[in-house]
């Protein structure tokens, strides 16, 4: 008997575990992208936000679909992921979107045969007139694009890079700029890292875990001329969640004035498996969907 | 996908862009038959350009010992296993090459190696695999050959890593026909390192973009052979220029080794990229193993240069012009038991003679009374 009320205490607290956890987590009220996304305001520092953050249990859910990029080659054309949630508040001055999604695999290593996991997220430059295409924008009709990567987000952490981060157990002879004195140790090291020395900030030290870009269309990405947003992102039983937040408006990126609060407009979405060796063009995105700045909690 | 003239197949074939020829066409010939792996060629190349953090598994001139020696492992073997057995219809390719046999939704054939492919720079000789007892001997049943084949990038007229780019970040400059990374504006989805069947591109770690060999092209622009030429022991490679077949010049070295003497074959032309780089095969090898990696002019290329010094003068000269000089050799002469480099104007830049003059020297020198080692 003893011995039964042994067994049975482990189980029977287990599934009152399982029953409260379940209610604590029951989702959000979720509503699909054809209702759209409404960043309502009403939040402090809006690009202080976590993905953690309290304030995002005020913020309705949107299920947004994905579609494969099969327009242009290289093509993705297996949907390795059926859609994101998307969440998003926003002030006066900026707006946030937390984007979750299933990955049971956490890719943070851009090396060799490895890729990152990523998310973007695309706004028209500013509210109103013509739509750009959805697919990375058109000539004449550019789109702001925001990337988030686990390897950003990996850089930011670890500091300057070195071999053992991506290969432990890696061993280096010699590096010649660590020989050389002084100034020319730096020199030296530039010298070797050629994207570095041409100013590609993909190889400049990370600042944030988010590029800001625009583009006019397939393979015109290019940085904004000003870098200012933010993101923040946890991994957790197979699930990411990411938070890019932006300026509403800055003055030095093109396309016009910018956004503003209480405005309709769009945002679109992209997401990259690391582990399916997905970069670039290899993607899923989404259509357009309704974006509302604004709104009251 | 547009049409384009693949001299090197014989054939019109599907390509990203259009036929868009450089003024002039970096080009070179690698002997292999005097290569002995000192791996010289690989060190200069390494100390010029790649001995920062995040290359250090990066060799933009590597040199493998054949058959199994492959860097990144076993390229050569997994693109042609990919593409499958093709046919040769005489001179004339009728396979498909990777342009062609790219599956749908993708520009081209290719792969991504693993990382740890990268690991292995030249498995069967710098690798120690045990210990052997004194006196072993071993027994293999296929015939015994081997060779060290030197490899750079080809700078091809058709350049897969080019057509796979979806940025547009790869070019080929139009003055010297060198393909370049433009470390600007690549955002390191390496597409470039999916496609090039030759593994050329690197994905460089500590940028996050992609590099490779850029034909030292700064050398080059002031007439100077590459860092791996200059410093080639074995005196294996020429640099200079090729033209198209219908406008080959006898005098150019290059030209006259591919396309009058044919002595001089491009690395797995099958493949479509019409690379630059140009070999004569080892004299030693099996037909078959030559022909998968050379195309089907192996076997003549190999009876010509084996029979050079008896039946063309010509050909033994230019072949003894390797390693002669630093310049890039656009034009030679061969002179009375002399062959000599010119310039593009025909100005001399070295002559020096077919044949060197050769001293023996006795094991035991008397005069001193003491026995020669061969440093003496
Ligand atoms: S060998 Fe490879 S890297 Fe070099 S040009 Fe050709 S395809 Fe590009
Ligand atoms: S330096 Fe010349 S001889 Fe030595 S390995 Fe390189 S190509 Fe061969």
């Amino acid at each position: 008997m003893c011995k039964n009320v042994k067994k049975f205490c482990p189980i029977f607290a287990t599934l009152i575990f399982l029953f409260a956890f379940a209610c604590a987590k029951k989702p959000a009220p979720s509503v699909p992208a054809a209702q759209g996304i409404t960043a309502n305001y009403g939040v402090a520092a809006i690009g202080e936000l976590a993905c953690d953050s309290p304030e995002w249990q005020r913020a309705v859910e949107t299920v947004v679909p994905l579609l494969p990029q099969d327009l242009t080659d290289p093509k993705q054309t297996v949907l390795t992921l059926a859609e994101i949630r998307v969440k998003a508040l926003c002030d006066d001055t900026a707006v946030a979107f937390r984007i979750e999604w299933q990955d049971v695999t956490q890719d943070m290593v851009e090396e060799g045969s490895r890729f990152s996991d990523a998310v973007a997220v695309q706004l028209p430059p500013v509210a109103g007139g013509e739509v750009p295409d959805p697919t990375m924008g058109q000539a004449g009709l550019p789109v702001h694009i925001h990337v988030w990567k686990a390897s950003y987000e990996r850089a930011l952490d670890l500091g300057d890079w070195s071999l053992r981060q991506d290969f432990p157990n890696a061993t280096v002879d010699h590096y010649p700029s660590d020989a050389a004195s002084g100034e020319d140790k730096e020199s030296l090291a530039r010298q070797y890292a050629v994207g570095l020395a041409a100013g590609n900030p993909m190889a400049a030290k990370r600042l944030s875990s988010v590029d800001d870009l625009w583009a006019e269309g397939f393979g015109s990405l290019q940085p904004l001329p000003v870098q200012a947003s933010k993101g923040s992102a946890q991994w957790g039983n197979g699930r990411w969640a990411v938070v890019i937040s932006r300026p509403l408006a800055l003055a030095e990126w093109p396309g016009g004035e910018g956004l503003q609060k209480g405005q309709n407009t769009f945002a679109a979405f992209a997401v990259w498996d690391g582990s399916q060796n997905q970069a670039g063009s290899r993607k899923m995105r989404t259509a357009w969907v309704p974006l509302r700045l604004g709104g009251a909690l | 996908m547009a049409r384009v003239y693949n001299w090197q197949i014989n054939r019109t074939m599907s390509y990203w862009y259009g036929e868009a020829r450089p003024k002039r066409q970096f080009a070179a010939v690698f002997d292999i038959n005097k290569c002995i792996a000192c791996q010289t060629c690989t060190l200069a190349c390494k100390t010029t350009w790649t001995s920062g953090r995040g290359q250090e598994y990066m060799f933009w001139n590597n040199v493998e010992s054949k058959p199994y020696g492959s860097y990144p492992l076993a390229y050569d073997f997994k693109i042609l296993d990919k593409l499958g057995p093709q046919p040769w219809e005489g001179e004339r390719y009728e396979g498909s090459t990777i342009f062609e046999a790219a599956p749908a939704g993708e520009r081209l054939l290719g792969y991504l190696p693993e990382s740890a492919d990268y690991a292995h720079p030249n498995v069967g000789e710098d690798e120690i695999v045990g210990a052997v007892d004194g006196g072993m001997a071993m027994e293999l049943p296929q015939p015994v050959w081997m060779f060290y084949l030197a490899r750079i990038c080809n700078h091809c007229t058709y350049p897969a890593c080019l057509a796979a780019c979806p940025r547009g970040a790869i070019y080929k400059r139009p003055e010297d026909g060198i393909v370049l990374v433009d470390q600007k504006r690549c955002r390191g989805y390496r597409e470039c390192v999916r496609a090039c069947p030759y593994k050329r591109v690197f994905f460089n770690s500590h940028t996050r973009v992609s590099e490779k060999c850029i034909g030292c092209f700064p050398l080059g622009e002031q007439d100077v052979q590459p860092r791996c030429f200059t410093e080639c022991i074995g005196k294996i490679r020429l640099r200079g220029w090729i033209s198209t077949p219908s406008a080959a010049n006898e005098d150019n070295p290059i030209d006259y080794l591919v396309h009058v003497q044919k002595v001089a074959l491009p690395l797995m032309p099958q493949l479509g990229l019409e690379p630059n780089v140009y070999y004569i095969p080892p004299i030693h090898v099996p037909e078959p193993f030559l022909v998968q990696l050379f195309g089907p002019g192996a076997k003549r290329a190999v009876e010509r240069y084996k029979h050079a010094h008896t039946e063309n003068k010509k050909l033994a000269a230019l072949i003894n012009l390797f390693g002669c000089t630093s310049h890039v050799i656009p034009r030679f002469r061969v002179g009375d038991g002399t062959v000599a480099a010119l310039g593009d104007k025909g100005e001399e830049l070295v002559t020096v003679p077919i044949r060197e003059p050769v001293t023996v020297r006795t094991a035991f020198d008397a005069k001193r009374g003491v026995p020669r080692l061969n440093v003496t």
